[in-house]
């Protein structure tokens, strides 16, 4: 199974940070939406600073 | 016949061919002393004991056939001086294939013939002829519409997976891969080198050959990055043909290129996505790219974490505030309830009140009925009273008083005697009591 794209991840953290801005959640929303950023925000950092499975598969294919 | 053709008059003269050459050449000497700025190709450029050998050429206008050639010569000082300060100017190695602007003086040698003395030359006849063939190219490219189809690509988000495109010896690689990997800002880099002739005549093939390398395998590639090595100035020709501008500029990847010199590009550094000016410069624009890409992320993160905390600082006070308005409010409640108690007990006794006097008001009237109606009540009671003394008088017991009796037979009046027979209990009833007696005798 391919791996969510950087840009798309990014897109649905930045939908989630307008919703905040916008003040269009209820409180009980805040939690999952939350957790559900922190979530997008880890994978992204992985993505700048660590190798991703492609990457992996890549080094491997080449020994 | 030898001798008969031949008068004693006039015989002409023969030189030598020693003699006829050195005329020529003092002819020469005479008739052009001067020096000559001329235009010409290099066909031919050697190099022995330091002097420098070469052949001129021009060619036709189609480009094929040569209308004149003629040899030349750079004498080893001349040629210490002119090779490097050409090769600085224009970035392009002084070898065969070049056109340049010489300065010469034609000399003729008996020996040796025609030639031409290099005393200088112009190198931005050079470049001014490499440049109108690198415009020539960019016009070709244009006309194909595949001239910026390589800047018109998106660069990706995160440049992790890099091929690069180098000299396999040079330093350039190992510095651009050794900042890659030890970057400050910690992000992952993974590259792969893909080994090509970055000088001389090999350089065009060579690179169409990795780039086919790299297509093949584009989806595991995010970027393409074509660097040389620092040194000396070294031969950029190989940089400026058309198939390798043709196929940088419509390589689906996007391409970043450190080839020429800044202020003379190759055609591959004005077609390709990106140009930089060494391999330390093209680390540093994909770290770069990286580091925006960790900025967004910040900036994300914190208007979140903002937006988060003044949402509940907001809900918080709104919260507060109700709370705040709540003993007011019950307060306000318990009045209200109180003031609608008084309302009631109020209308209650008004309604009352408006009925007992509706009652009173009813009273004097039936009085007044109650008044109007007692003559009827007495005459009525008279009539009474009349009856009444009717029946007393009407009563047995006056008769019985009298001394009459009631003769009863199972609790019937008997008025006639015959209807007894002896045997019968009868009652007598007396003024004063009763008498049980069984009939007897009859008589009539």
């Amino acid at each position: 199974m391919k791996e969510e794209p950087y840009s798309h991840a990014l897109a649905r953290l930045q939908k989630i940070v307008a919703q905040i801005d916008s003040g269009e959640l209820e409180i009980d929303q805040l939690a999952d939406k939350i957790k559900e950023a922190n979530a997008i925000i880890a994978f992204c950092n992985d993505k700048l600073t660590k190798a991703d499975e492609e990457i992996k598969k890549l080094s491997a294919e080449k020994q | 016949m030898v001798n008969n053709q031949w008068s004693t008059v006039d015989e002409p003269k023969a030189l030598s061919l020693l003699e006829l050459n050195e005329l020529v050449k003092q002819t020469l000497e005479l008739g052009m002393p001067e020096a000559y700025w001329v235009q010409a190709e290099l066909s031919e450029v050697r190099v022995n004991g330091g002097h420098c050998y070469v052949e001129f050429v021009q060619k036709d206008k189609r480009g094929n056939g040569l209308i004149a050639k003629a040899r030349g010569i750079i004498w080893r000082n001349v040629y210490g001086v002119l090779k490097p300060y050409f090769e600085q100017t224009t970035g392009q190695l002084f070898t065969a294939g070049i056109k340049v602007l010489v300065e010469v003086s034609v000399t003729f040698h008996e020996l040796y013939g025609y030639s031409l003395t290099v005393t200088d030359i112009d190198p931005s006849y050079t470049l001014g002829d490499m440049a109108r063939k690198r415009q020539e190219i960019l016009r070709q490219l244009e006309a194909d519409g595949v001239l910026n189809l390589n800047k018109e690509l998106e660069l990706p988000l995160l440049p992790k997976r890099v091929a690069v495109i180098s000299s396999a010896t040079a330093a350039g690689y190992g510095d651009f891969s050794n900042q890659l990997a030890n970057n400050s800002g910690g992000f992952y880099f993974h590259t792969e080198l893909f080994p090509a002739i970055m000088q001389g005549d090999g350089v065009e093939q060579s690179i169409l050959n990795v780039l086919g390398q790299i297509y093949d395998r584009e989806e595991q590639f995010d970027i393409v990055v074509i660097i040389r090595g620092g040194g000396a100035t070294s031969d950029l020709s190989g940089f400026d043909t058309y198939d390798l501008a043709s196929a940088v500029a419509q390589f689906p990847l996007p391409i970043i290129t450190g080839i020429g010199h800044v202020r003379d590009d190759t055609v591959l550094d004005m077609v390709s996505h990106t140009r930089v000016k060494t391999p330390t410069a093209a680390a540093e624009f994909l770290i770069g790219m990286m580091q925006l890409a960790a900025d967004e992320l910040n900036e994300l993160t914190l208007r979140m974490n903002k937006g988060v905390s003044l949402l509940l600082t907001e809900s918080k006070e709104r919260l507060l505030r109700l709370q705040a308005r709540i003993p007011a409010k019950a307060m306000q409640r318990v009045a209200d309830g109180k003031l609608y108690l008084q309302n009631i007990k109020h209308r209650i006794l008004q309604t009352a009140m408006q009925h007992v006097s509706r009652q009173q008001q009813t009273l004097p009237q039936l009085q007044h009925l109650l008044q109007m109606a007692l003559p009827q009540i007495e005459k009525y009671r008279y009539q009474l009273m009349l009856l009444q003394q009717k029946v007393v008088d009407a009563s047995p017991d006056k008769l019985l008083a009298k001394g009459y009796s009631i003769t009863l037979k199972n609790g019937k009046v008997v008025k006639d005697a015959f209807q007894l027979h002896p045997g019968d209990e009868i009652i007598t009833r007396l003024k004063q009591g009763e008498v049980n007696s069984i009939v007897n005798k009859l008589t009539s």
